[in-house]
């Protein structure tokens, strides 16, 4: 598979990630009655998912 | 004593008003809901150590991994958003009130208000193995005046003493009530 295809599927990932990301963060800390439970929360969810894209872009790249 | 944050848009403790109880639904709840993304989360897993043992190309391999991190990634929004909704939906108890606050998806919350005078039954529902060995169930309020439409709250844990709770401030409420109507002098027990 042509590794522009793969860059162009993650960018539009990241993309979308960051703005679901978003939305979901804005609902934690606007609503949550706990500050320390969204903030370990996004924590993990950020953290997760920016290992993800990292993989994603490791495995894109070795394809150049 | 209860010390939460409280967004202001949900609710405004009132002079004389304070917090009875916080209610969110049960672990198991949300453990149930989410329990098959998280199967799904592992699978790419298990795909990937069966497909890395096979004799495949560098590209082939790379493009695997590629789309598991992919499908990871889209599985993690939904978890989190799950877990969301689940974090979101609260039931709140003070002295003078009921609050319901039901966050249904993103962008859907609805927050009802439930006057403890209107209160005039709280039943408890246990309905299966789970719910009586973990014990959580169904809190239903029965309140005058709504027609026959009782609020309820799913999966709350310990029941029975949330049940108590509210049912001991509905009597509190009704004391000060039938004490006005007889005209008595009116004490707050809690300030004395």
């Amino acid at each position: 598979m042509n590794a522009q295809i793969l860059f162009i599927i993650l960018f539009a990932s990241f993309a979308f990630f960051m703005v679901y990301s978003g939305i979901l963060m804005y609902h934690w800390f606007k609503y949550a009655m706990s500050t320390s439970a969204s903030l370990s929360a996004s924590v993990v969810y950020m953290g997760m998912g920016f290992i993800l894209l990292f993989i994603m872009g490791i495995m894109a790249s070795s394809l150049l | 004593m209860i010390d939460y944050k409280f967004n202001k848009e949900d609710i405004n403790l009132r002079g004389g008003e304070h917090l009875v109880s916080v209610m969110r639904k049960h672990w198991f709840v949300f453990f149930t809901r989410v329990l098959p993304l998280k199967i799904l989360f592992v699978l790419p897993l298990i795909f990937m150590v069966v497909t890395l043992n096979m004799q495949l190309s560098q590209t082939a391999i790379a493009v695997i991994i590629f789309f598991s991190s992919l499908w990871m990634l889209v599985l993690l929004m939904a978890i989190f958003t799950i877990w969301t909704n689940y974090f979101l939906d609260i039931w709140i108890v003070t002295n003078q009130r009921i609050i319901d606050i039901e966050q249904r998806h993103l962008f859907n919350r609805e927050v009802r208000t439930l006057r403890m005078e209107t209160v005039q039954d709280v039943h408890v529902d246990k309905v299966n193995f789970f719910q009586e060995f973990f014990n959580f169930g169904t809190l239903r309020v029965q309140t005058a005046g709504t027609g026959g439409t009782d609020a309820l709250i799913e999966g709350i844990p310990n029941p029975e003493h949330e049940q108590e709770l509210i049912m001991k401030e509905v009597h509190i409420i009704n004391t000060k009530g039938d004490r006005i109507h007889s005209g008595q002098k009116l004490t707050s027990p809690h300030t004395t």
